[in-house]
C-alpha cells in the first residue's frame, strides 16, 4: 500500500449478493489495507453515501438490483467528480470493461481474480492523488500566468498614460522659460540666463526621456507581423541617422540582408538604435567603420553590427541592456539609457537573443539572432 | 484686408497663451477667440447663450484631449453639420498616437499638427499655420 496514505480508506461498495461483499471484505483486510467501508445496494442510498460518506474511493459490481455499474460511474461523475471508480464484477466482458475505462471508469476487477483488488486500489488511489495535485499545480501556475500578464499590462499602460500626460506640463515649463529668455534675457544678468539655460536644457532631457519611454513602452503595445525587408529598414534608418553620420564622417557597410516575418517599425528601431550607438559611441577624432552582416542559423538569422569605437568593459555586459543604465556623463555621451532596452525587447518579442564582445578601447560587436515571426 | 475670426479649442491656459503669444505677431488680420472646451466649441460655433453675437470662425484649431467632450465629438458634431463641415479644423495635439491620427482623418479633419516642444517650434508651427491657411488657402467666403 501507497506510504502516503495515511488515513484509513474510505471505500464505498456497491454491492448487492451478501457473499461476494464477504469475499470483497476478506481481500481487503488480506492485502492489508487499512480501510473503512460503506456497502450499499441501492441508487438512492448510493447517492447518498457519496455525499455523506465521501468515499475516497467507489468499487461497485456491474449488475445491480435497480440500476448498473455504468449508470452508477456517471452519477458518482456527477455527485464526487474526480472519484476514482472500479467495477468489480464476475460477469462483464472485456469489450464492456474497454468501453468502460474508456468513459472514464479508472479500472475493473473480475471476480476470480479478486486478489488483484488492493493493488488495483492503491495504484488508483495513486494516480488519483497524482492527477489532483497536477491539476492543483496547473490551476496555480494559470492563475500566476493570467496575474503576469495582466500586471505586466497595467504597467505598460501606466507607462503609457503617464509619458503621454507628463509630456504636457513639461511642454509648458520648456516653452515658457524660452520665451521667459526670449522676451527677458536682455533684462536679466549673466548668471540668470545661465540659470534658464540649464532649466531649458532639463526640461529638453526630460522631453527625450519620456519619448524614449514612449517608445518603450510601445513596444509591447502595438505589434505587426509582415514581410520585413531588412536592407531596406537598414537604409531608413541610415537616413534617420544621416546628420550624425556625415558629421562624424561614418563609413558602414551592410552585407546581404535576408527578409523575414518581423514588425518594420520594431527592426527600424533595433537597426537605428544600434548604428547609431556604433556612431555615438566613437573615438574621438576617428571616424567610426561599422559593419552589418546576417548569416543564418538553426532558427532563423544572426545579425551583427560592429563598430570600431570606444569599446565596452565586459564588466558591464548585463547593466547596458537595463533601462535608464549609462556609463557615461550627459557631456560626454548625450543619452536616455533606454536605447538598448527597447533594442533587447525587440529581439525577445522576435525569439531572439542580444549579446556583445568587446574589449574597451577596440570596438563593439553586438550579435543577435531572429527568428521569422508567425501571423 | 478681411479679418479672419479664428476660434482655439484647447483647455489649458498655458497652451492658449503660447498661441496668442504666436498669433500676436501675424501679418494678418487675426481675430482670436478662444473655446476652453468641446461643450463650449459647440455653443460658440451654434452662437448658443453668451455667444449669441459670435462670428463664425474662418478655421478652427482643436485640441483632442480636452474634459468631458473630447476633440474628437467636437471634429464629428463640426464636420456632421451642414453648414459647419466647411470650416477648416486644424488637430493641435501632443497625441503622436496612430490610432489618434487615423482617426481624426475618417472624421475629416482637415490636417493633422503636433504641438511642437519649446516655444520657438510653436512659433515656426503657427507661422507656418498663417503662411498657408491664411496666405496660399482660399477659404470659403473670404
Amino acid at each position: 500500500m501507497d506510504a502516503e496514505w495515511k488515513d484509513p480508506v474510505r471505500i464505498l461498495i456497491l454491492e448487492h449478493e451478501p457473499g461476494d461483499i464477504e469475499l470483497l471484505q476478506f481481500e481487503l483486510k488480506k492485502g492489508g489495507l487499512q480501510y473503512t467501508s460503506r456497502v450499499v445496494q441501492q441508487r438512492k442510498e448510493y447517492e447518498e453515501a457519496l455525499r455523506d460518506f465521501r468515499p475516497d474511493i467507489v468499487l461497485s459490481d456491474f449488475v445491480l438490483p435497480d440500476f448498473d455499474g455504468a449508470a452508477a460511474f456517471y452519477v458518482a461523475k456527477e455527485i464526487a467528480p474526480g472519484t476514482p471508480f472500479i467495477i468489480v464484477s464476475g460477469t462483464i466482458g472485456e469489450e464492456n470493461a474497454v468501453d468502460l475505462i474508456k468513459a472514464g471508469v479508472t479500472d475493473y476487477v473480475i471476480k476470480d481474480k479478486l486478489f488483484t483488488v488492493v493493488t488495483k486500489i492503491a495504484r488508483a488511489l495513486k494516480e488519483s492523488r497524482e492527477h489532483r495535485e497536477k491539476k492543483e499545480q496547473d490551476e496555480k501556475l494559470a492563475k500566476y500566468a493570467r496575474e503576469l500578464e495582466r500586471s505586466n499590462r497595467e504597467l505598460e499602460e501606466f507607462a503609457y498614460v503617464a509619458s503621454h500626460d507628463l509630456q504636457e506640463p513639461l511642454r509648458m515649463v520648456g516653452s515658457f522659460l524660452q520665451l521667459l529668455q526670449q522676451r527677458y534675457g536682455d533684462k536679466l544678468d549673466k548668471e540668470a540666463n545661465e540659470y534658464i539655460y540649464y532649466a531649458v536644457d532639463g526640461a529638453a532631457r526630460m522631453k527625450r526621456l519620456i519619448g524614449d519611454l514612449l517608445n518603450y513602452s510601445r513596444t509591447n503595445r502595438e505589434w505587426v507581423i509582415e514581410q520585413v525587408d531588412i536592407a531596406a529598414v537598414i537604409g531608413d534608418a541610415l537616413n534617420n541617422l544621416a546628420a550624425g553620420i556625415r558629421e562624424s564622417g561614418a563609413i558602414i557597410h551592410v552585407d546581404e540582408m535576408p527578409h523575414l516575418a518581423a514588425d518594420p517599425a520594431q527592426m527600424l528601431q533595433l537597426f537605428q538604435n544600434l548604428v547609431g550607438n556604433a556612431v555615438k559611441f566613437r573615438k574621438a577624432g576617428i571616424p567610426p567603420v561599422i559593419a552589418i552582416s546576417a548569416v543564418r542559423n538553426d532558427t532563423g538569422w544572426l545579425f551583427s553590427v560592429q563598430d570600431n569605437g570606444i569599446g565596452i568593459d565586459n564588466q558591464y555586459a548585463e547593466k547596458i541592456f537595463v533601462l535608464f543604465r549609462k556609463l557615461h556623463h550627459n557631456a560626454k555621451f548625450e543619452g536616455t539609457g533606454i536605447g538598448l532596452s527597447i533594442v533587447k525587447k525587440i529581439v525577445e518579442r522576435h525569439g531572439g537573443k542580444i549579446w556583445f564582445e568587446s574589449e574597451p578601447g577596440k570596438g563593439a560587436t553586438f550579435y543577435f539572432t531572429l527568428k521569422p515571426l508567425h501571423k | 484686408m478681411k479679418e479672419i475670426n479664428l476660434l482655439l479649442v484647447e483647455d489649458n491656459p498655458g497652451d492658449v497663451l503660447l498661441a496668442r503669444i504666436a498669433f500676436e505677431k501675424s501679418r494678418f488680420p487675426v481675430n482670436f477667440h478662444v473655446a476652453l472646451d468641446g461643450e463650449e466649441a459647440l455653443n460658440f460655433l451654434y452662437k448658443k447663450g453668451k455667444f449669441s453675437g459670435a462670428d463664425t470662425p474662418d478655421l478652427i484649431l482643436l485640441d483632442l484631449n480636452l474634459p468631458a467632450k473630447s476633440g474628437a465629438e467636437v471634429l464629428a458634431d463640426v464636420k456632421g453639420d451642414e453648414s459647419l463641415k466647411v470650416i477648416p479644423v486644424i488637430i493641435l495635439t501632443t497625441s503622436q498616437a496612430e490610432w489618434d491620427i487615423i482617426q481624426c482623418y475618417k472624421l475629416h479633419a482637415n490636417c493633422f499638427v503636433n504641438k511642437p516642444f519649446g516655444f520657438d517650434s510653436f512659433d515656426k508651427v503657427v507661422a507656418c499655420i498663417e503662411e498657408f491657411w491664411f496666405g496660399i488657402v482660399r477659404l470659403p467666403g473670404n
